[in-house]
Formats: structure tokens, C-alpha cells, sequence
């Protein structure tokens, strides 16, 4: 269950409106390496998780990943307030306006509609945290790739948080690995192989006895 | 006796929230790491202390500005000034 907290992770206020940076921070919403996709890959994952340390990281960061979800959507709002059509029009932001207006849909920085096809949910343990290692680093290659752009200080500060939390959740997600690894060389039906089965699938019950 | 005035009201608002954020935060990066390294008493008695804060700083929070969950709410008021005062990605609730 999910309960709402009034306020966000960490404050967002921004005192200049800036809807082309808007529309870069925008892909950190709704784009291929983005806060959305990063809480529903996280949350969707977890139900095939047969450690249950692990599924705890996965529920943990997922929630945080929507706390992010919040915050670049708060960026993206206050980038965009108080700005008329015109000055939209001026700062690159007509195509996204005439759809949406000032409103959050969560689309990429070049305009494509999230699509939960830019995350994999395999329900194989292994192939899932090594996506969600990926993941965090290509979530903190597009903050760089942000931060290189961004000169405004009240940004670049909130980016700044947000990229550092992905390096937070790529050590977690390291040891998840490590947990999972050692799990499996512990119960695998053939010694020489960890990887000969797939222990969300393969091996229940979720507890195995160690062999004899 | 006079009034706080209005901005000072604000900075006070803001300064607690912050710290609210602060213990918030620590509380949960603690929380991350006992996932996965869950015998840790050190940083468990750390998570503690930062839940005890934050739990005794929502509440004070609660009594001067306005409840951050619908738990918090006392009366009326309380349920109005949870729902009409500002939502976190307004720059004002910053």
C-alpha cells in the first residue's frame, strides 16, 4: 500500500521560467531512461523477486522512484508557469503545447509518449537486476547529459540530488546481485553451473532446503 | 503582542520542512542500505533516531502549518488546510 506525503523528497524552487529546459528535463519524465519507467520496471519486478531482501530493494527504490517521478514533474511545472503562448512558442516548447498546453504528459525530450516498452520485466531474477543496473546508469548519463546544458543554479542543484541517487540505487542493485548470485550457487541442481536454473521459476518453493 | 509577520512565518515554515526533508531522507537512504545489509545494528539504531525525529517534527509541523498526511489531520480546518494549502510542486509549498 501507498500512502501520500505532502511534500517532496527534496525542495524544488525555481525562480526563472525556462520552457526549453523544460522540455530536456521532460525525457527524465516520460523518456527511455526515465523516472516513470524506472518506478514501474522496480514495482512490476518485484512479484517474480524470489529473494525477498531483494524484493524489498526493488519495493524501496520503486517508491523513490515515483518521489523522482514528482520531482521532475515539479521542475517541469515551474520551468513552464507564468510563460504565454508566445514566449512557449520562442522557447521551443509549441509542439509539446498544443497537446498538452502547461499540463505533465510524460513524454522524451524529442516528443515520443512513454511506453513501457523501454523497460523489460523478464521474471528471471538474474536478467532483472542486471536491466536495473543498466538502468541506473543510463538514468545518470542523461542527468550529465542534462547538467552539460542546464545553467540555471535552482536546476541544476534538484539534477544535481537526482543523479546522485542513481549511483545510491546502482550500489544497492550491486548487491542485490551479489545476494541473488550467491543464492543461486547455493541451490543450483548442477554445482558447476549458478546459472542452470531460474530460481523464480524453476525451483519452488521460494525458501529451498540446501542440498544433501 | 505582535505578530510574526508573514514572511518570517514562511522562512519558519520552510526551516522546518526542511529538516523534515533532511530526517526523511536519512531515513530512508538507512533504509536502503538495511535491505540489503540487514544485521547492521548501527545503522538501524541511525534509522531509529531519524524516524523518532521525524515522527515528533511531522507532528509539530502539523500543529503550526497543516498536516504532510491525512493521519495527522485533527478537525476540520485541519482536513481544509491539508487539501487548499499549497502541493508540493508549487513553488510557494518549497
Amino acid at each position: 500500500m501507498f500512502d501520500y506525503t505532502k511534500a517532496l523528497q527534496y525542495p524544488v524552487k525555481i525562480a526563472r521560467p525556462n520552457a526549453k529546459l523544460a522540455k530536456m528535463i521532460m525525457s527524465q519524465l516520460g523518456g527511455p531512461n526515465g523516472e516513470l519507467g524506472a518506478s514501474m520496471r522496480y514495482l512490476n519486478q518485484r512479484y517474480a523477486m524470489p529473494l525477498r531482501e531483494v524484493a524489498g530493494s526493488l519495493t524501496d527504490i520503486g517508491t523513490e522512484e515515483l518521489s523522482h517521478m514528482e520531482m521532475v514533474s515539479a521542475l517541469i511545472t515551474q520551468l513552464t508557469k507564468g510563460l504565454t503562448a508566445e514566449q512557449l512558442e520562442a522557447q521551443g516548447f509549441a509542439d509539446y503545447y498544443v497537446d498538452h498546453t502547461a499540463g505533465i504528459y510524460p513524454v522524451s525530450a524529442s516528443g515520443v509518449p512513454f511506453s513501457a516498452a523501454t523497460f523489460q520485466s523478464t521474471g528471471d531474477p538474474i536478467s532483472d537486476i542486471s536491466e536495473d543496473l543498466a538502468a541506473e546508469q543510463k538514468a545518470r548519463t542523461t542527468y550529465d547529459n542534462i547538467l552539460r546544458l542546464a545553467d540555471d543554479p535552482d536546476v541544476r542543484d534538484v539534477i544535481r540530488f537526482l543523479r546522485e541517487r542513481e549511483i545510491v540505487h546502482y550500489q544497492r542493485f550491486g548487491e542485490c546481485l551479489r545476494l541473488l548470485q550467491e543464492h543461486m550457487q547455493k541451490y543450483s541442481p548442477d554445482p558447476r553451473n549458478p546459472y542452470a536454473f531460474n530460481p523464480a521459476f524453476d525451483a519452488p518453493p521460494m525458501h529451498p532446503q540446501p542440498r544433501r | 503582542m505582535r505578530q510574526p509577520s508573514q514572511s518570517s512565518e514562511k522562512m519558519a515554515r520552510a526551516e522546518l520542512l526542511r529538516c523534515i526533508q533532511e530526517h526523511s531522507f536519512a531515513m530512508h537512504d538507512l533504509g536502503l542500505y538495511l535491505d540489503t545489509h540487514p544485521t547492521d545494528a548501527r545503522a538501524l539504531a541511525d534509522f531509529q533516531a531519524h524516524a523518532e525525529a521525524y515522527k515528533t517534527l511531522t507532528e509539530v509541523f502539523a500543529d503550526r502549518f497543516g498536516a504532510l498526511c491525512r493521519m495527522q489531520v485533527r478537525d476540520v480546518h485541519g482536513w481544509a488546510a491539508w487539501s487548499n494549502t499549497p502541493w508540493p510542486w508549487e513553488k510557494e509549498a518549497n
